[in-house]
């Protein structure tokens, strides 16, 4: 069984795969090839919607423990596993006795309780936001007095009383958002693609193990 | 206008030809300094002083004997786009855990994916049994959070302030739960070293943390942390590929100026 | 001699709660009492708008909800506000989500306006349809441009198959898309989009989106394949104004506007107590 644990067979398996997605790409190989390929992306969608299941005993395994030893805040796992269970039964596809995503109570712990959750965690960002630039937009030398200018221009530019204040801030700042905003964006976003590209190669070449068992052998 | 020959539409699909020649570039120039690097003639990059403050984050904390936090982004492993920045918060992952378990230091890697939740744990548990220390592993410290992004952003603020991390190590795919992240890792007093290619988190990471890596930097940090010469010369045809996209864009521009197209039609193949 | 924290460096560190504290103040105040501040109107809400009042009568558009319920706060006036644009107009509509809150969402907004009846009167199955959400991301953008019917067999609303509604007799594939409409917050998004999309098949889009997601969706806009973009809250307000319903967006004006000035003034602050206390060293 020792072979089975040997780090060639899963990169020889990424190799395969990657170059079974990467070659009908670019060259035309006919339609049953690209139905292969489209039934192999498929295939890792299956593969990854059973990884679910890791997770969920992922979870039981840490909280169970702290709920029958009495750890610190143990109250709260055994909330969060309440929940998970009731969320889990409420939503189980069986439309016959009245569960599944039109089931009343799933609809309205959807809509009442995550839902509201949602928002406020994203409506936290600006509290996060303001303390940030805060404490980071200081002019403590050239780069940071430009981040400063740029991101206050562009502050008074969002705000509707700012544009009414200073007028100017309109057209400076979409100039800042149109020109050097953009450039820079495409120059990182250029700069990932080869990142990636580069990874992707030494992935393919078996270079690139840090995936796999850390690294070395 | 240059356009698509029909006799080589049979072969290559068109719109992506200039896409593969130059991927074929970019492959055998990696090739070419990989092999160069094998045989010792290791190129020279510059310092990423991110990668570098991540072994004095480790050591501040082994210091303070708090905890050091290391995660490899939300993003799925699986995803054709984001995917390869979870690889490379895996590769940083790898490093770290090594370092950790040398140093002793308590390691906690929040996560959010559970599809790399094995991955992760073999990294993890790899290291220390490299080290020699796998009696110091806690499966435990790899604590999948949620699959629900903010559900993930939550459980690892309320870790960071539990335990109070000392080092805060954020390497990978990150959207709206970066800045929250951040900030929560500095109340707590934490060292942070952070990194993404997603352009539009970038900035928080900038002014919220430490040290941030850019875009593909954390790509190279598998290679440059490793510093396996062939790895580093990996890393070059990064640059190669950066020359040769600034010298289309030149000898575009100068073309355009003169009404020719030839280089934006040629892209188009 | 004292030998307390100088007032320079009180105020360069200010305990975060007190920030906290006052921003929620500032913001929720002109919900109570509203100012009423100007909001002036920018290209991209012109652009915005003015790709959608010139579609030609029948064009199909394809409006999809690519976002989670967490982003309410900044799309939902995006949402309502172009939902009732399309729906005044003689077009044929087609809801997607790509993300799975997608649907819920889209549900909200239509119990809103109630497209069947007045002032819209547009006929489900004829005029507009609801196909639901597509799981997949990147890969269902792909499947549905190349095979709606595939793709989404049944209808949202009433399970039947999509064969069955007339609407659905001039969607097969992106081809057939004059536009497409996608409110998003982040991946899958307009790159996803422009990949599947715009390059296999050239279809126009115009994207709503948070305002931190549109310093990403700016190279498409200057590159053509993003017809119009709204970024945020703010462009929401100029948009309502513009095509003169005003709405949530033109409601969080005056939030919008007190907010930011507190991240000046704090900026401000911060500042001159860093230079001062330099000077004093």
């Amino acid at each position: 069984m020792s072979w089975l644990k040997r780090v060639e067979i899963p990169i020889a398996i990424t190799i395969i795969c990657a170059l079974i997605q990467i070659i009908p790409y670019f060259v035309n190989l006919g339609v049953d090839v690209e139905n292969f390929q489209s039934k192999f992306v498929s295939w890792s969608l299956v593969v990854g919607t059973g990884a679910l299941l890791v997770g969920a005993i992922s979870l039981l395994l840490i909280h169970v423990p702290r709920v029958t030893h009495r750890r610190q805040y143990w109250e709260y796992s055994l909330l969060l596993m309440i929940f998970m269970f009731i969320m889990a039964l409420l939503g189980l596809p069986i439309s016959e006795i009245g569960l599944g995503l039109r089931n009343y109570w799933f609809t309205f712990l959807y809509n009442n309780v995550l839902t509201p959750l949602s928002a406020s965690m994203y409506g936290i960002i600006a509290f996060y936001i303001t303390s940030a630039a805060y404490r980071a937009f200081k002019a403590r030398s050239l780069e940071a007095g430009l981040l400063l200018l740029a991101g206050s221009i562009l502050v008074f530019r969002n705000a509707p009383l700012g544009t009414f204040l200073i007028p100017a801030s309109a057209d400076i700042g979409d100039w800042i958002f149109n020109i050097p905003n953009m450039a820079v964006n495409r120059a990182i976003m250029i700069g990932g693609g080869l990142g990636a590209m580069i990874l992707g190669i030494r992935t393919l070449i078996g270079y690139e193990r840090g995936y796999l068992r850390g690294g070395g052998e | 206008m240059l356009s698509y020959p029909l006799y080589l539409s049979q072969i290559l699909k068109s719109g992506r030809v200039s896409g593969l020649v130059f991927l074929l570039i970019i492959a055998i120039s990696a090739a070419y300094f990989i092999r160069r690097g094998k045989a010792g003639k290791v190129p020279y990059i510059r310092r990423v002083s991110g990668l570098d403050a991540i072994d004095e984050a480790i050591g501040r904390a082994t210091e303070m004997g708090r905890p050091v936090f290391c995660s490899h982004g939300i993003a799925s492993i699986a995803d054709a786009t984001y995917g390869p920045q979870t690889i490379a918060g895996l590769s940083v992952l790898g490093y770290v855990a090594q370092l950790c378990a040398k140093y002793g230091t308590r390691l906690i890697v929040p996560i959010r994916q559970v599809a790399v939740y094995p991955i992760a744990r073999e990294i993890v548990e790899n290291a220390y049994r490299a080290e020699g220390k796998l009696d110091q592993f806690r499966l435990e410290d790899l604590v999948y959070l949620s699959g629900w992004q903010f559900g993930y952003s939550l459980g690892y603020m309320s870790l960071m302030r539990r335990e109070k991390a000392g080092a805060n190590i954020m390497i990978g795919g990150y959207w709206a739960e970066s800045l929250q992240l951040a900030e929560v890792g500095y109340m707590v007093g934490a060292m942070q070293v952070s990194g993404t290619a997603n352009t539009h988190q970038i900035p928080f990471f900038v002014v919220a943390t430490d040290y941030c890596l850019i875009g593909e930097e954390i790509y190279a940090a598998g290679a440059y942390l490793s510093k396996d010469p062939a790895m580093i010369g990996s890393i070059v045809a990064q640059d190669i590929g950066k020359f040769i996209s600034v010298a289309l864009i030149v000898i575009s521009f100068i073309l355009l100026l003169g009404g020719s197209k030839f280089i934006v039609d040629l892209l188009r193949w | 001699m004292g030998s307390g924290v100088s007032l320079w460096e009180k105020l360069e560190n200010i305990d975060v709660r007190i920030i906290y504290l006052i921003l929620w103040i500032v913001i929720l105040w002109p919900f109570i009492y509203p100012i009423g501040l100007p909001v002036s109107i920018g290209s991209y809400a012109i652009s915005y708008a003015k790709t959608i009042d010139e579609l030609p009568p029948d064009s199909m558009v394809v409006v999809s909800f690519d976002f989670s319920l967490g982003s309410l706060g900044e799309l939902y006036p995006i949402v309502v506000a172009t939902m009732h644009h399309l729906f005044t107009k003689p077009i044929k509509i087609a809801i997607i989500a790509i993300w799975v809150d997608g649907p819920i969402v889209a549900n909200m907004v239509l119990d809103e306006l109630k497209p069947e009846a007045p002032p819209y009167n547009k006929k489900y199955g004829v005029d507009w349809i609801f196909l639901g959400y597509v799981p997949g991301g990147e890969t269902a953008m792909a499947a549905l441009g190349k095979d709606f019917w595939s793709t989404l067999p049944l209808d949202y609303i009433y399970k039947k198959p999509v064969s069955e509604y007339p609407i659905m007799q001039k969607l097969r594939s992106a081809a057939d898309v004059t536009l497409l409409v996608s409110f998003e917050t982040g991946t899958p998004g307009a790159d996803e989009w422009v990949r599947q999309w715009y390059v296999p098949y050239k279809v126009p889009m115009i994207v709503g989106c948070i305002g931190v997601m549109a310093p990403t969706i700016v190279p498409y806009v200057a590159g053509g394949q993003v017809k119009g973009m709204l970024p945020g809250l703010r462009a929401a307000a100029e948009y309502e104004l513009i095509i003169g319903r005003k709405g949530l967006g033109v409601a969080s004006a005056d939030a919008l506007s007190t907010s930011h000035m507190v991240v000046i003034i704090f900026v401000i602050i911060g500042n001159i107590s860093y230079i001062a206390r330099r000077r004093v060293k």
